[in-house]
């Protein structure tokens, strides 16, 4: 039997290895030098912004429907140690300080912009009325014809469910994770301890999140550990348990997923991928390695990227659709380019086109489909992160 | 071990080519073992070294900017963990995470094994077997004492041992 050392020396040859011959080491320079040209875009009709080009696989530049929009080179400076990092210029238009990770925002968005902006654009080519766009310290929400720019703080993800914006940070190390949900105008209405799955708000105007404590988790039974999971009072902080919707187990996790009347259980992957059942234990994904789930309102039918043979545990040209009552596939749709998440509104589902292919970091289109047919409506390209269409 | 990483002076005069050219495949390999991803670890180690050239008036001074540069890779590491879990929390999504691209089978389980750590245990192995650094230098890229390191190893070879089945020493 060998050592954690003799095992940890051979993992390191082995890697240091394939790093060597992964590396083009002067083309990697050539980009660093050569990656430093600032240009300055007209973000969003408005505000000016340093936009840093990057090139090859840390660039997401992308034709959208009237401009070009850069990706944003992130500089967050609790990422770097010891020396501050350079000034930045400040957009021109006022923008609202995001807030930091120790303390909780006080005011997050900006005024609507004038004009239309690159995410006004693309909801009006895809037919959609709100659509929600994750930015590197920012969420742009284009609602009721207008959009709002809501300042985060750097490096969170975003979540929404069209009504409501969260994200969770992490403190520091071994430090409970703490979640902040805004409403789409950037009102804070819930800060609170754990990590928000769910916010809505009460019938006496108050606002009660769902929410995770993975930091308590301690019961284990069957090879499982329930994440505690707490209704809480945003006003008051006071926790009520309740059930788990989520389980962590060797290899992934279980986890339950509730969309209308209907109740589904997953068990996802280390990969993120997971295989879907319904309330009779049907899978809902066939025997397909499925990721990227979205379902229709009522939850009777689900879209779903199938995996099974791709270069990638993420990346898919294929999409289906299933009937999540029987299992019965009501049809598959072959793309041609590979695609990521995917988002159901309406009667239609929108596929976010993977950069390069996949290799690459960010989208460069998404693609529109019939849900009921799986037929390409359109294509549109644009390198937005969408969070949400409705 | 790189020389940057280790306790040796690096001369103010060297330029940020040929700290990229002697650092950039060992930060390659540290960030592919803390992420699990060749393309995320090449895309993270290429990060950090952006931060170090737009910074390289300063950087450049310091004694040892490999070591810096490390512990910027180590943050972004520690960052793109967190991203991945938080998605991973997404339910609605069900969003995949970055995959695991094994560059061989002992390198994939051990690295694994490793990535189940807690993240200063999880960056100590790493900066231990892939730099080969001693107890202080990885304390020092890390920003604590030495004997927290020390403890660290410990319990990282401990856990390992458990979950590799393998003996802890010999």
């Amino acid at each position: 039997m060998e050592t954690i050392d003799e095992l940890g020396y051979r993992a390191a040859r082995e890697t240091l290895a394939d790093a060597e011959r992964i590396t083009d080491v002067e083309a990697g320079l050539a980009r660093i030098l050569a990656g430093e040209e600032d240009v300055e875009w007209n973000a969003d009709g408005g505000a000016r912004r340093r936009w840093v080009v990057l090139t090859a696989a840390a660039a997401v530049v992308a034709a959208v429907t009237a401009g070009v929009v850069w990706s944003q080179q992130d500089s967050s400076p609790t990422l770097v140690p010891a020396i501050p990092p350079d000034v930045t210029p400040e957009p021109t238009t006022p923008v609202t300080p995001a807030p930091t990770a120790t303390v909780a925002p006080t005011t997050t968005s900006v005024p609507p912009v004038d004009r239309p902006s690159p995410l006004a654009r693309l909801a009006e080519a895809i037919g959609a009325s709100t659509a929600i766009a994750r930015g590197p310290r920012e969420v742009t929400v284009y609602a009721n014809g207008t959009t709002t720019e809501v300042a985060t703080p750097p490096d969170v993800y975003v979540q929404t469910d069209g009504t409501f914006l969260w994200w969770d940070t992490n403190i520091g190390e071994m430090t409970p994770i703490r979640s902040t949900a805004v409403t789409l105008d950037g009102t804070i209405v819930c800060d609170v301890d754990g990590a928000i799955h769910r916010v809505r708000q009460a019938a006496d105007g108050g606002y009660v999140a769902s929410v995770e404590r993975a930091n308590e988790a301690s019961e284990r039974g069957g090879g499982e550990t329930a994440i505690p999971n707490y209704a809480v009072d945003c006003e008051s902080g006071e926790a009520q348990p309740i059930e788990p919707i989520r389980w962590t187990r060797e290899g992934g996790s279980r986890f339950i997923q509730r969309v209308g009347d209907r109740t589904f259980t997953g068990i996802g992957d280390a990969e993120g991928n997971a295989d879907v059942t319904n309330e009779s234990g049907i899978s809902i994904n066939g025997d397909d390695y499925a990721g990227y789930h979205t379902f229709s309102a009522d939850g009777s039918r689900v879209v779903y990227g199938d995996m099974s043979g791709q270069p990638s545990p993420h990346v898919t040209n294929v999409l289906r659709s299933r009937d999540t009552t029987t299992g019965e596939l009501l049809w598959s749709a072959e793309l041609e380019d590979p695609v990521g998440p995917t988002q159901w509104y309406g009667d239609r589902i929108v596929a976010q086109v993977l950069a390069n292919g996949g290799a690459g970091p960010g989208y460069e289109a998404v693609i529109v489909l019939d849900a009921l047919t799986g037929d390409v409506i359109t294509t549109v390209p644009t390198s937005l992160d969408i969070a949400f269409v409705g | 071990m790189s020389a940057a990483a280790s306790g040796q002076q690096v001369p103010l005069t060297e330029s940020f080519e040929d700290l990229y050219r002697r650092e950039v495949r060992p930060m390659v390999a540290l960030a592919t073992s803390l992420t699990g991803s060749r393309e995320a670890g090449t895309d993270l180690a290429h990060e950090a070294m952006l931060r170090a050239y737009r910074t390289w008036s300063k950087v450049g001074a310091l004694d040892r900017p490999g070591a810096w540069v490390r512990r910027v890779l180590i943050n972004l590491a520690i960052d793109h963990a967190r991203q991945r879990e938080r998605e991973r929390r997404a339910l609605r999504r069900l969003e995949p995470v970055e995959a695991a691209e094994p560059s061989a089978p002992t390198s994939a389980r051990f690295w694994a094994a490793v990535r189940a750590l807690p993240e200063r245990q999880r960056a100590a192995v790493a900066l231990h077997y892939i730099d080969d650094l001693s107890i202080d230098e990885i304390a020092e890229i890390l920003q604590v004492s030495a004997g927290t390191i020390k403890t660290s190893l410990f319990k990282a070879r401990r856990s390992l041992a458990v979950s590799l089945k393998a003996e802890e020493v010999r």
